[in-house]
């Protein structure tokens, strides 16, 4: 165990989210100056009613042709449910691009479609209108083994709420991308037990995930969406419903999956305290996108 | 983009099995009704298996299937005579002809007496046409005079143990019918027994030859021929020769045939009760699959939204209920086995108060059990089909979105 077991006991209800976040913010985030113009839009913006000055709204971040160091790009990119009477649109024709090994975070609030917009990212959605391409292919378009490939090759997910296996031990779940390759039994271990080290996580290898707490078992999605080397990390709330000891830690993890590791990362949230960490910032409401900033001017890794 | 690996059967199974053991009492209660469908099937088929042998068995010795009984009686066109007899003979593929002579007498022992029939035929009468086996002592030669075959029930009456042959000399006067030639006072002196034979009633088996040598010309129409043939394949046609001929027939291959088909229904009734249960049985896994698919939907849609491929989905929904089939075939092959001895002992337990013995009562072959764990088998898979391809249709942002 690396928590000491006094340390942050889960607390029945949560600590209120604005704590949280305000001392998080200064205590990991001295990567940016909390002076940050950018950020202080943003923070303004999100304020009480979450309404942005027309000046900022902009669907407009990306260019329509394909660039070497793209990973991501959408045009247009629409998704809406329902039909007649029940007919929502949650994503409204949204274009941006994302490049290697940016870092970008999709602040908004709740019902936003943040995790809509990260759903239609890793495939799981097929959009109702526009394009959405990963290194330039269509992922719309990939038939089920393209997209078995992508999942299993290409992207690591971590959910919104952890979403492991609950009939697995928790080294099963780490490695169970690896298994879907068809990769030997103790070679999985193997790389699950390196995996959870790195996390802390060594001693509750063959724990089940309800027997870990919910920061733990968020490391233990983590793990799982790492064990494959994936080159694109698709993030959701991964602090949602975790006390502040643990978010530090993810929030941390993440940050070095960034800096040190060079993966592109998108990470959806409600919460401030990843703001520091972004190379760009889109803030999503109402299905819609909007930000203060350019890949190139933020991009400083 | 190439082809996509599939999970290995080994990794398949373990996600199966771990998936089982999560729901550990819905895997429980279906595992069970399948093994209480095919314990009761299998116990029933097994017992109608059983009950036929042991009834073909009394019927049936393999040589009797080869032989005809031409019988006598009032609307016989044909009086079964020298004449009959050589007819008989003449038709092609008859083997043997073995006539049978049927006479009354009275038998005495120093001073006890009593009533019998006397059964004149040839040694081969008895052993291979009409499967009647001996119990004590020997058969007679055709050649063979004063010496007899006695049937248990016949020593009885002189208080004569039934078990071995008793070595003794009897006094054997025939006597009188009505409408045959007046035989009344032939005397046999001192008709030694050679051996005892299963076959009910108070009758003695003698030498026909010999009989007839005393009878003479007084010698009453046989009473019955049987008549054996090489092969089975020539059983038809000699019977319909026969016929033809005016004889009456009866073969035992009919009622090879009766019985065969008399179990035929008894074992598909039996199996149509075991049927039932494994229909509930089945009821019950579709169900607790379908349970478990809409339980297990966050499941799936988390597998696939990890790069589980449709087909591993449908692979891995088909491996539980076939695991759960195969479990449920084998207990339940198992428990019938158990329940057959308990049977058996509650049987022998019943049958040593009356002194009697249990014969096998049941007929496990090792087809039918194989029988059983493929039929498990099948039934689990065809039962998971529907199950499984609605899990590998699942579409996994519903699944993961909602729990
Ligand atoms: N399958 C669906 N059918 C209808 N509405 C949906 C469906 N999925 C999401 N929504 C709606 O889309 C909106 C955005 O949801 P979501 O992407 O989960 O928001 P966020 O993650 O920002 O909280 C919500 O109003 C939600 O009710
Ligand atoms: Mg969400």
């Amino acid at each position: 165990m690396t928590e000491p077991a006094t340390a942050n006991p889960i607390p029945k209800d949560p600590i209120p989210e604005d704590t949280v976040q305000a001392t998080l913010a200064y205590q990991i985030g001295n990567d940016r100056p909390t002076d940050d113009p950018m950020l202080q839009a943003i923070q303004e913006e999100v304020g009480q009613d979450f309404a942005p000055p027309e000046s900022l709204l902009s669907t407009n971040f990306t260019t329509e042709t394909y660039q070497e160091n793209e990973v991501f790009r959408c045009i247009n990119l629409t998704k809406s449910y329902g039909h007649g009477i029940s007919y929502t649109e949650v994503i409204k024709g949204i274009n941006f691009n994302v490049l290697e090994g940016e870092y970008i975070v999709i602040y908004g609030p709740s019902g936003s479609g943040k995790s809509t917009l990260l759903h239609l990212l890793a495939g799981l959605e097929v959009p109702t209108r526009g394009d959405i391409y990963v290194r330039n292919h269509p992922i719309h378009r990939l038939n089920d083994e393209e997209l078995t490939y992508y999942h299993r090759e290409e992207v690591g997910l971590v959910f919104q709420n952890f979403n492991l296996l609950e009939s697995l031990s928790v080294w099963e779940n780490v490695s169970f991308p690896l298994m879907l390759a068809g990769a030997p039994r103790e070679w999985r271990q193997h790389e699950a037990l390196k995996m959870l080290e790195r996390f802390g996580l060594a001693d509750f290898a063959t724990h089940l995930p309800s027997q870990l707490s919910g920061g733990q078992q968020q490391r233990v999605a983590l793990a799982r969406a790492l064990i494959h080397d994936p080159e694109i990390l698709l993030i959701d709330e991964p602090t949602g419903n975790l006390d502040s000891h643990s978010a530090n830690i993810v929030i941390h993890e993440i940050d070095r999956l960034h800096k040190q590791e060079k993966r592109t990362i998108i990470l959806v949230t409600h919460s401030q305290v990843f703001l520091p960490f972004a190379t760009r910032v889109f803030y999503i409401r109402d299905g819609t996108l909007l930000t203060s900033n350019e890949p190139s001017r933020l991009n400083s890794t | 983009m190439n082809q996509v690996a599939s999970i290995r059967p080994s990794d398949l199974i373990s996600l199966a099995w771990s998936a089982l053991k999560r729901n550990r009492l819905r895997s429980l209660l279906t595992v069970g009704a399948i093994a209480v469908g095919i314990a009761v099937m299998m116990y029933l088929i097994s017992l109608g298996l059983g009950l036929e042998r042991l009834t073909l068995d009394s019927v049936a010795q393999s040589s009797s299937l080869l032989s005809i009984t031409v019988k006598s009686g009032s609307d016989q066109l044909q009086p079964l005579n020298q004449d009959a007899f050589h007819k008989i003979k003449a038709i092609p593929k008859v083997k043997e002809v073995l006539p049978q002579l049927t006479l009354k007498g009275v038998l005495s022992l120093d001073n006890q007496k009593t009533n019998a029939t006397i059964v004149g035929v040839d040694p081969d009468y008895l052993q291979v046409g009409s499967s009647t086996p001996l119990l004590a002592g020997r058969y007679f030669q055709p050649q063979d005079a004063q010496t007899m075959l006695v049937t248990p029930g016949f020593l009885k009456l002189f208080g004569l143990d039934t078990s071995k042959n008793p070595l003794v000399i009897f006094n054997v006067v025939i006597q009188q019918e009505n409408n045959l030639p007046d035989i009344s006072g032939s005397n046999l002196d001192s008709i030694s027994v050679s051996g005892i034979v299963n076959a009910s009633g108070v009758a003695v088996y003698m030498p026909r030859q010999y009989l007839e040598q005393i009878l003479g010309a007084n010698r009453p129409n046989y009473d019955n021929f049987i008549v054996t043939v090489g092969s089975l394949n020539d059983v038809q046609p000699v019977s319909d020769a026969l016929i033809a001929n005016g004889f009456k027939i009866s073969k035992v291959i009919d009622t090879v045939d009766q019985i065969e088909k008399v179990f035929f229904w008894i074992r598909a009734v039996l199996a149509g009760l075991g049927g039932i249960a494994v229909v509930v049985a089945t009821i019950g896994m579709f169900n607790t699959l379908t349970i478990s698919l809409l339980e297990r939907t966050r499941e799936i849609g988390i597998m696939k939204a990890l790069g589980v491929k449709r087909t591993d989905i449908r692979r891995l929904f088909l491996t539980e209920s076939v695991l759960m089939g195969l479990l449920g075939g084998g207990i339940g092959i198992l428990t019938a086995l158990f329940a057959q001895q308990l049977t058996i002992f509650v049987l022998a337990l019943l049958a040593s108060l009356v002194q009697g013995n249990v014969p096998v009562l049941f007929d496990n072959q090792w087809t039918l059990i194989v029988g059983f764990i493929l039929f498990a088998i099948l039934i689990s898979g065809l039962t998971g089909i529907f199950p499984a391809q609605r899990a590998s249709r699942i579409n996994p942002i519903e699944a993961i979105r909602y729990e």
